[in-house]
């Protein structure tokens, strides 16, 4: 799946690759191609992983594939970029040499650009006598944004379009057929932006900071994100504050709730600064639902994605529980598998459930009820996980995409069932702000702004198997994410307000109640 | 024989004719112990006291002014010192102790809240027994019988002390769970899954710790009986004294040090345990350590070090004690003779013979609780939910193949490792060598000995902070801003944790060391230096080379220091690859642990093997 | 070689002192023996020649220079230990040519000096044995080629002797004489042992608490002890304390519990000694005054004719060419050194005048 999606990352939102046909000669395979599996024309992905699709669109039916393309495609659908394309391709079948090239030129929202001069180069050589017979070395696209370079022969070439201050840039392979590519143009900034963030984006299976990087600096061509990955995270950056040690990120990638209480209870000055959302036009996509709200005072925090908490139990050994008071059932005994509130996230966010629900007054007793019925609270996540792979207990708090993994693994889904205590789920969503002080404020709105592109929603959402931060229309997913990512019916979030000044006591109180000697 | 012109006088004419390059060695020859001692003494200087010192301080200084309410407020705290709070409250309120303790009595004597002082010290003492039940057998075996393999498992004894806690967790519970191999293997035998780990947390946090600390006690044991003097024996035996009691009068004294060695290392890492206590036991059974690493995350700085000074001094006091104790007693010279050993299965009768019989007994012990888990961990590298797979490793090849710069590669780890791990030993086994020798006929040895053993008294993730505050984000001292990161900051960290075992290894052999020895050598014209290289060192080798065993392996398996020094760098570990590729699923972090394992096991069997040819 | 001396040193550590005012001087090429019983600091004032130690006051001169704050691979010394020393891990050569390997020969002298020196000690052929491998009279003859091989100018020895046997010890002794003697190097040597101080050594000095009591020829220190302590230490003695009571001639006539005695007029023959020690009698006693006085066993004969007194015997040892006897003149106990074993339970003997030695004054 990464690897489809990766292809397809060549043409993000808005800026629309998809190169298309290229061998399969079925045409309609929007998906990346280029590679390899493409070849098989269907299955492509080698992989596993998505399927869903695979079988479904690639064959031959051109016009919908992209419906099923999984993943991101463009915006508003797969049929922009692809619908384009199926006519164009399989259809062209010259033969090899004198293959057709059809370059569309749009800017960032998308809309195609007319009069905008193309130039198509290889090896570093602009070629001549491509449009339309003429000799001349480049062309200007007609009203739908549209040029047709003829006669390529096999072999890779980089195409070129500006339209005034805007440019942009892409690479296409010809490979024994026409093809397809689209350019977006735009302001070119150049510049270092330096982002920090936490190790899974970055070391992960499917890191999304690294697809992150290579379709922003593609888009961006003389830009380069630079990765750092502090071990304290946000930490850090809190005590070199402190210290006066200096700052030199631009970007912090992967906040939550509790950071931002933890920041302000420790500094006076600001980290982040405060949002100019006019400067991320995609800022009015993120959609209105608590998943996704910070509650922050100050609005320094963009979401990205978010997650929600719930149980993972084996239907086989317990029946999946439905409210909290299940749990401290009988039935229930010695069953739950949960972790450090102190340290672990879904840890704290099932506290946070727990305090939403009983009150911070209640849920102390609530917890005694827990331990009573032989609740096992271990360390971090992985160690709870753990436990559960191994059938230690039959039910462990964990997040509610959990089948996508066990599908992704080949495991049980038995074993991989979720269940919404009280038809809700605990979200923790994650954002990323701007360091107050940095100095490409520039670059990083404009990266903030890609993430929030449909390309980049849907990447991260299946990277980091959690769900987009943007309204449902603004992002594709494909159907197997739907299938196995569960989002429970009703979302619960204690935001900033509530937990500013009162998070460390809340889980104070708590950790000397469990581990009280 | 001719007679010579001069003495002392003459002589010296003489030397001042030397060449200016014998001069310069002649120079060095002389004060090369000082200037080690002074090396020592600046790499710990920065890159140990700077450090822990920035933490510590703060548990004392509150905006400036010093003051002691920190301590007072967690020594008075119940939760922190259970019984004890209210005599720590108020020591002088001697009336109301004496009525709490008749009150106490008169109730029944209940056992008293212990506290989270109180519980970590006993785990930490429960922890100690059963390494020592587990390690001394291992190192009975494998000093007094010979068998096919013994130099190899020998080598790998230490094996489990490198694994970080990450991989010990989840080696477990593949051994012990419910689904694990212990349980399969009781089910094909027809008995039934057993709930190893849910029985009892505390039995299956300890059993953990004595994996990771019974191979510390047998090693060090075992250089100690492969030290003693055959004669001794012999000459109790003709004495009149039966095998057994030869071996308690002679043999067990001159054992006893190192086991006592092993027992206080043992209970000052167990003390000061973090990871494996909350991954199989959980917050019911919270140590010290777990509360100072929430502390740190918190930003709570000053409460962290007050309970990291709290733990410090206790552990410190300990090995203090202990000092005391080794340097009192008398040296048995060591023997040239190290006993012989006997072949284990040389026929069937012997073969089944309670005392084989006995040590198969072990063997099957040592197998269920040290290979179990790790050969466990080895099978989940290369199983998922739906079996066996090679998507691990196929996973770490790709990712070496084809990853950015910026992310974790595999083979980058492996090689700092090895390379770290030799750095260290070059620069830890001279710190040893100089601290061992400065203090073990010194006056003030056994308290030098024992701000030397500082390291492994002070908490990790402490540590960590004080690198992080003291050397990454600079300190200014006079006008000057001190930083150090990178590949050399983590060599001299590694090496600052590690002197300690070359030290404690060094000096108990050259303690018995006959110092007429050294007077010779400088009589006959050696500097100290020289004397030290040509006559000391030799005679010392075994310690050496254990305490170089010790110093590799803690270099390998270090975590918490280089996780700090290699952010944003290049220069990162095995154990820090393993933990940034862990992700909802284990497999990649499984893989590459196994990686760490099999190059490790490897990295021992050659160390051992060419320090052999320095022993004896 | 080289000439030695010690002056006014002293050594004191935190609690204790254990040299007080030791001032000797030794000759080139002597055999200079320091002798005294247990912590008398006979060995600390080894060390401080060896440069072990430094002295907390005085100096040590060799050859008339200071060595005060040089190291002892600077002096030049040779040292053989109580317990030789020898590295273990090193062969007999290796050890041998150890000292050899800091002064600027090359190999093959130092193999021929390797030689050299194991010809000297009879060990010649023992060269690639291990120390473990020797018997206790080789390794000490190890030891002492090794101090020997780099051709020191001081060659000092700290009880080598005490780990052998008595047989072995007196051949050994008479080896390290001869060998000392044909090197003509000046060398310091310490023993407990009285007899054997007096038995090799040019002369020797009698120390006890720190202190040198009396340094002097074997001969001198023998027969004119100038203190009790070396009057009761060197050799078996009987010491007496009396008073004057008149003098006659060139006799005292001294009152002891229990009769009267003739003894020499000290200063009429006191000889000539070197060593300057207080005590001795230099002026001639008075009527009044109380002195020490001491009568060698073997000068109680059965058949001198003055000083007669009754012993009664305890106990006697059979030495072969004479008789040590324990007895007992009333109180006081008396040793004899008698030709042959005594018939009797109870005998009398007797000493001339000259035979007793004026130790001191009480």
């Amino acid at each position: 799946m990464n690897r489809r999606a990766f292809l397809r990352a060549a043409g993000v939102g808005g800026v629309g690759v998809t190169i298309a046909g290229c061998s399969t000669g079925n045409g309609g395979d929007d998906d990346g191609n280029e590679t390899n599996d493409t070849d098989t024309g269907d299955a492509n992905e080698t992989d596993s992983n998505a399927t869903g699709d695979e079988a479904s669109g690639d064959d031959g039916t051109d016009g919908e594939d992209d419906a099923n393309d999984t993943g991101p495609n463009g915006t508003g659908s797969n049929g922009t970029d692809d619908n384009a394309t199926d006519g164009a391709n399989g259809t062209d079948g010259n033969g090899d040499d004198g293959h057709d090239l059809v370059v569309t030129v749009e800017d960032e929202a998308g809309e195609p650009v007319d009069d905008a001069i193309v130039r198509i180069r290889t090896e570093g050589d602009i070629l001549g006598g491509l449009f339309g017979g003429e000799e001349t070395e480049e062309a200007a696209t007609d009203s739908d944004g549209e040029v047709v370079a003829e006669g390529l022969s096999d072999g890779t070439y980089t195409v070129a379009a500006e339209s005034g201050d805007l440019s942009g840039e892409r690479e296409v392979e010809i490979d024994g057929d026409s093809a397809e590519v689209t350019v977006a143009v735009v302001e070119q900034t150049e510049g270092r932006l330096r982002i920090a963030t936490y190790s899974s984006m970055v070391d992960g299976e499917e890191p999304a900071g690294v697809w992150l990087k290579e379709a922003f600096e593609e888009r961006y061509p003389d830009v380069t994100i630079e990765w750092t990955v502090p071990e304290a995270g946000v930490n850090h950056y809190i005590q070199r504050a402190q210290q006066d040690a200096g700052i030199d990120v631009d970007v912090y990638f992967g906040l939550n709730v509790d950071d931002l209480v933890r920041i302000d209870d420790t500094l006076d000055e600001q980290l982040f600064a405060s949002l100019e959302r006019d400067r991320v036009e995609r800022a009015d996509r993120v959609r209105d639902d608590p998943a996704v709200e910070f509650g922050d005072p100050d609005d320094r925090v963009l979401p990205y994605d978010t997650g929600y908490i719930s149980l993972v139990y084996d239907e086989g050994e317990v029946e999946g529980p439905e409210s909290f008071e299940d749990l401290v059932d009988p039935a229930y005994e010695g069953t739950l598998l949960a972790q450090n509130a102190q340290d672990s996230d879904p840890g704290r966010a099932f506290l946070l459930w727990t305090i939403d629900a009983y009150g911070a007054d209640g849920y102390l007793d609530y917890w005694r009820e827990l331990v009573d019925n032989d609740v096992r609270i271990l360390g971090s996540w992985d160690d709870a996980y753990s436990a559960y792979e191994n059938a230690e207990r039959p039910m462990v708090v964990s997040y509610s995409t959990d089948q996508v993994y066990t599908n992704r693994y080949d495991g049980d889904m038995s074993r991989s069932q979720i269940a919404f205590l009280e038809d809700q789920g605990y979200a923790n969503p994650e954002g990323m702000a701007v360091f107050e002080g940095s100095e490409n404020a520039d670059l990083a709105y404009a990266f903030m702004d890609f993430v929030l592109s449909s390309e980049a929603q849907a990447e991260i959402a299946v990277r980091n198997v959690q769900f987009p931060a943007v309204a449902d229309e603004h992002v594709d997913l494909d159907a197997e994410y739907d299938e196995y990512a569960h989002e429970p019916p009703e979302s619960i979030a204690l935001g900033y307000e509530e937990l500013s000044g009162n998070l460390g006591g809340w889980i104070e109180d708590w950790a000397r109640e469990i581990a009280s000697q | 024989m001719s007679s010579r012109a001069g003495g002392p006088g003459g002589r010296r004419d003489g030397r001042s004719r030397r060449s200016g390059r014998n001069r310069l060695r002649g120079w060095a020859g002389r004060h090369a112990l000082t200037v080690l001692a002074v090396a020592t003494a600046a790499i710990l200087a920065v890159m140990l006291y700077l450090p822990v010192g920035i933490v510590f301080s703060q548990a004392v200084f509150s905006e400036g002014t010093p003051t002691l309410s920190a301590f007072r407020a967690v020594l008075a705290d119940p939760f922190y010192t259970g019984a004890l709070a209210g005599v720590l409250a108020d020591p002088l309120a001697i009336g109301a102790h004496v009525e709490g303790v008749l009150e106490w009595l008169r109730a029944g004597a209940p056992v008293p809240r212990m506290g989270l002082f109180g519980f970590t010290a006993y785990q930490a003492a429960l922890s100690t027994v059963a390494s020592v039940l587990l390690g001394l057998p291992a190192a009975y075996v494998l000093a007094t019988y010979e068998f096919r393999g013994r130099r190899t498992i020998r080598s790998l004894t230490i094996l489990p002390f490198v694994l970080p806690g990450i991989m010990v967790a989840v080696g477990f519970y593949a051994m012990f769970g419910r689904d694990g191999t212990l349980n399969a293997a009781l089910d094909f035998a027809g008995l039934g899954p057993v709930d190893f780990i849910g029985y009892s947390p505390l039995a299956v946090v300890i059993v953990a710790h004595a994996f990771y600390n019974a191979p510390l006690v047998a090693r060090v044991t075992l250089a100690a009986w492969e030290s003693v003097d055959r004669r001794a024996v012999e000459t109790a035996r003709s004495l009149g004294a039966g095998p057994g009691r030869a071996f308690r009068d002679v043999v067990v004294p001159q054992l006893l040090p190192a086991v006592l060695t092993g027992a206080l290392l043992t209970f000052v890492f167990t003390f000061m345990t973090f990871p494996i206590v909350l991954a199989l036991g959980g917050l019911g059974l919270a140590t010290v350590e777990v509360w100072i690493y929430d502390r740190i995350s918190q930003l709570a700085v000053a409460e962290a070090a007050t309970l990291a000074v709290l733990e410090t001094v206790l552990t410190l006091g300990l090995t203090y004690a202990y000092l005391r104790y080794e340097s009192a007693q008398a040296g048995m010279s060591r023997g040239d003779a190290s006993p012989a050993r006997e072949p284990l299965f040389p026929d069937l009768r012997t073969a089944l013979s309670a005392r084989r019989l006995a040590v198969l007994a072990y063997g099957a012990v040592a197998v269920v609780v040290f290979v179990g888990p790790m050969a466990s961990m080895v099978v989940g590298g290369v199983t998922d939910g739906g079996g066996f797979t090679l998507r691990h490793y196929r996973f770490l090849a790709e990712r070496q193949a084809t990853g950015a710069a910026y992310q974790t590669l595999p083979w980058p780890a492996i090689r700092n490792s090895l390379l770290f791990g030799v750095a260290t030993l070059a620069v830890a086994l001279p710190m040893g060598v100089t601290i061992s020798v400065l203090t073990v006929r010194s006056r003030w040895g056994t308290a030098i000995d024992a701000l030397a053993m500082v390291p492994l008294a002070v908490s990790g993730v402490v540590f960590g902070i004080g690198l992080l505050e003291g050397l990454v984000f600079g300190t200014d001292i006079g006008g000057f801003r001190l930083q150090v990161t990178g590949a050399a900051a983590i060599v001299a960290a590694h090496a600052v944790a590690a002197y300690p075992f070359v030290v404690r290894n060094v000096s108990p052999l050259l303690a018995d060391l006959d110092p007429a020895l050294v007077e010779s050598a400088r009589a006959l014209g050696a500097s100290r230096a020289r004397a030290l290289l040509d006559v000391e060192l030799p005679l010392v080798a075994s310690g050496i080379v254990a305490g170089a065993a010790f110093a590799f392996a803690i270099s390998i398996g270090e975590f918490s220091s280089t996780v700090i020094l290699a952010s944003g760098s290049d220069a990162y570990t095995m154990p820090v690859a393993v933990e940034r590729y862990l992700g909802r699923r284990n497999g990649p972090a499984i893989a590459m642990g196994t990686v760490l394992l099999v190059v490790t096991a490897a990295s021992f069997v050659v160390v051992d093997r060419v320090g052999g040819r320095f022993e004896a | 070689m080289t000439e030695l001396a010690l002056d006014g040193v002293s050594k004191a550590y935190d609690e204790t002192t254990a040299l007080r005012d030791v001032s000797l001087a030794v000759a080139d090429g002597e055999f200079f023996t320091l002798v005294g019983p247990s912590g008398c600091g006979k060995t600390t004032t080894l060390r401080t020649i060896a440069g072990f130690e430094e002295p907390t006051a005085g100096e040590v001169r060799f050859d008339g220079e200071s060595v005060t704050g040089l190291g002892p691979e600077a002096r030049d010394v040779g040292v053989v230990f109580q317990n030789y020393a020898l590295f273990p891990h090193m062969s007999v050569a290796e050890n041998v040519g150890y000292g050899l390997k800091f002064r600027d020969s090359g190999t093959a002298s130092s193999e021929a000096r390797i030689e050299e020196l194991l010809e000297l000690v009879d060990l010649s052929g023992m060269g690639e044995r291990e120390p473990s491998q020797l018997s206790g009279g080789q390794q000490q003859r190890v030891a002492l080629a090794r101090a020997l091989a780099p051709e020191p100018s001081l060659l000092l020895l700290d009880e080598p002797m005490s780990a052998l046997d008595a047989r072995l010890r007196e051949s050994l002794r008479r080896q390290v004489k001869r060998i000392q003697s044909e090197l003509s190097i000046t060398t310091v040597y310490v023993t407990h042992d009285q007899e054997e101080a007096l038995a090799i050594s040019d002369r020797l000095a009698v120390m006890n608490e720190g202190r040198v009591e009396q340094i002097g020829t074997p001969e001198a220190i023998y027969r004119r002890p100038r203190t009790r302590f070396v009057a009761e230490f060197v050799g078996d003695n009987n010491v007496l304390a009396g008073e004057v009571r008149g003098r006659e001639d060139d006799r005292l006539r001294v009152g002891v519990d229990g009769g009267e005695f003739a003894i020499g007029d000290p200063v009429a023959d006191s000889g000539r000694d070197s060593g300057d020690r207080d005590g001795g009698v230099e002026s001639a006693p008075s009527p009044g005054d109380r002195i020490i006085f001491c009568v060698r066993p073997e000068a109680l004969r059965e058949d001198a004719e003055t000083n007669r007194v009754r012993v009664s015997v305890e106990g006697q040892e059979f030495h072969g060419e004479s008789v040590r006897v324990d007895g007992r003149w009333g109180e006081t106990p008396i040793v004899l050194r008698l030709p042959d074993v005594p018939t009797h339970e109870e005998l009398t003997v007797g000493f001339e005048p000259e035979a007793a030695h004026v130790v001191e004054r009480e």
